[in-house]
């Protein structure tokens, strides 16, 4: 991937693991043979699929969306303080223009001081929908400025890459919300590799696409082993058996999800590429009611330290990919956007100051977004730590004023019904920024 | 059971062989609830049980870490989880590692044709390694 060219090796990124953070885990066995037909009150309309209730009493179906921007966002191009007059000044090169009626080459206007960059242009609607809020000068307390360090510090769910819990932070909202009986697809990641957030998540599916849910076989008729599998599974009252009588509902869930079902709605079009198709593939999975909770969609090519580009060039067609692929997921959702929220982030943000190649170094605080029906968006949230020398930290970077578990935690308390203590290790004050 | 194994320390000055026998044969551990196999634990026995050969490589592995374990890749001190629960979301793979196994699609795994197992299968079934696929995807088989 594209920052460790910057960095050499692996070296850096280690776990220091400590014992001091115990994880506890309601083993509940309530349910247990049970099976699915006991659910049978909440059935999806879609598909037949079950939802545990309990789990539905705890969420109420919502879906957290984790979009990790890897290699440090720059977050003062994507929402630049334009009302800070020095930022052009710090980038004369690459600091886009302040908001100018019929440009597309200048910002777009927020609040009278933050614009958001012309290539988020698809955002500017949801934020003006109250749709969508912005977190600036965000980030964690890792002082490394190394993306292995701050990434593992935020997979990890950690203040920063020193000591604290082990394991990622949505492995440790799976184990302290889990109950027997819960879907399978609780915690889906899209793409080939689960991000370290779900590190010792074992319950968690990586799923390149919806159509690799499925038993794999080149010898053997698939509809006669799913016959056999049904068969064994369905006459014990064990929680392997129960198990296994869900997993063959999602993937047969999966299965009959036809091209309509898969289509998105509402003329939403997505970017084809690996963020459009992610998101697409959740707001599918978010449709056919398979108990999804948690969904984790990845996104490389963020460490622009050379010729970044100002409102065209290679960071802008990254964020025109972020603002296609976020409004079309919003679009697509349509009313069930009201039960999920999508968190935006990155594991730091870069330098104040452009480089001499045209691009950004490694900085301290960036910006996030939060979207959603029941988010109070049309706002930008976080103290603005300021740009001069004096109110900068290090060799020159945004100070960071939020600490990102913040906005996580608020969405765990708020959306999944679950005590950010039992994930990170402080309980942290909420922004408000989601409807209560 | 922990008065017993204290006495029993005590009286044996230390004998770690007779601390031990009270706790192994309480009725805390003889009646206590079954475990379900961890996939490592799953990978090992269905590789004895078809007395197949492996490198224990990446083939494998990569099966192992679709079942939620990816070898020695737990940070925290506790080892994996022995929670039945913790498992039971990734049967799917499970079932995927018995049909690749039988199937021979596991690179450095290679199933015996002469093990006691198979020959046996063979004077049962007309479809040998599809029984035995389906013993191992079985319900009984998770459980040690």
């Amino acid at each position: 991937m594209s920052w460790t060219t910057c960095e050499g090796s692996e070296a850096g990124y280690r776990h220091r693991a400590s014992g001091a953070f115990a994880v506890s885990r309601r083993q509940l066995m309530v349910g247990v043979g049970m099976g699915t037909l006991g659910w049978a009150s909440s059935r999806s309309a879609l598909a037949g699929m079950t939802v545990n209730p309990r789990r539905a009493d705890r969420t109420h179906g919502n879906v957290l969306v984790v979009v990790f921007l890897r290699g440090g966002m720059d977050g003062l191009s994507a929402v630049t303080p334009y009302g800070e007059e020095r930022i052009y000044s710090m980038r004369p090169n690459l600091a886009v223009a302040a908001p100018k009626v019929n440009s597309k080459d200048s910002l777009i206007d927020l609040d009278g001081f933050f614009g958001l960059h012309p290539s988020l242009a698809p955002l500017s609607d949801l934020y003006a929908a109250k749709q969508m809020a912005v977190i600036h000068a965000i980030g964690s307390q890792d002082q490394t400025r190394s993306h292995f360090e701050a990434m593992a510090a935020m997979d990890r769910g950690a203040a920063d890459d020193g000591l604290g819990p082990a394991g990622g932070w949505i492995t440790r909202y799976l184990l302290a919300s889990g109950q027997t009986g819960d879907s399978p697809l609780r915690a889906v990641s899209f793409g080939t590799v689960m991000p370290d957030s779900l590190r010792g998540a074992t319950n968690a599916t990586a799923l390149p696409s919806l159509d690799s849910y499925r038993l794999t076989s080149d010898k053997h008729d698939l509809a006669e082993l799913t016959a056999t599998i049904r068969r064994l599974y369905g006459k014990g009252q064990d929680v392997a058996s129960t198990a296994g009588m869900e997993t063959l509902e999602v993937i047969e869930t999966l299965n009959r999800l036809n091209p309509d079902e898969r289509a998105p709605r509402h003329g939403a079009k997505y970017p084809t590429t690996g963020m459009g198709t992610g998101l697409q593939q959740a707001a599918t999975l978010i449709r056919a009611k398979v108990g999804m909770e948690v969904a984790t969609v990845d996104v490389g090519g963020w460490d622009t330290h050379v010729a970044q580009g100002t409102s065209i060039g290679w960071l802008p067609t990254r964020l025109e990919e972020v603002g296609q692929a976020l409004s079309a997921f919003m679009q697509d959702l349509g009313p069930d956007a009201d039960s999920v929220t999508t968190v935006v982030m990155s594991e730091f943000g870069r330098r104040a100051y452009e480089n001499g190649g045209l691009g950004t170094d490694h900085g301290r605080g960036g910006c996030a977004f939060v979207l959603g029906g029941e988010v109070q968006g049309g706002k930008v949230y976080g103290p603005w730590p300021g740009l001069k020398p004096e109110q900068l930290d290090g060799p020159g970077d945004l100070r960071v004023t939020t600490d990102y578990r913040a906005v996580l935690g608020e969405v765990l308390t708020g959306r999944l019904g679950t005590d950010p203590r039992s994930v990170f290790e402080a309980g942290l004050n909420p922004l408000g920024l989601l409807k209560t | 059971m922990r008065g017993e194994a204290e006495r029993a320390f005590l009286a044996t000055k230390g004998d770690i062989r007779e601390t031990l026998r009270p706790i192994l044969q309480s009725k805390e551990i003889l009646d206590g609830p079954p475990i379900l196999r961890r996939p490592f634990d799953f990978i090992v026995a269905a590789i004895r049980a078809t007395g197949a050969q492996t490198d224990g490589n990446a083939g494998i592995q990569a099966h192992l870490t679709a079942m939620g374990q990816p070898l020695n890749q737990w940070l925290m001190p506790d080892g994996y989880t022995e929670s039945a629960g913790a498992w039971t979301g990734t049967l799917l793979a499970r079932w995927n590692f018995a049909l690749a196994l039988v199937e021979g699609r596991i690179p450095g795994t290679k199933l015996s044709d002469t093990s006691r197992t198979q020959q046996t299968l063979a004077h049962l079934s007309q479809h040998p390694n599809e029984s035995l696929a389906i013993a191992l995807m079985s319900p009984e088989y998770q459980w040690r």
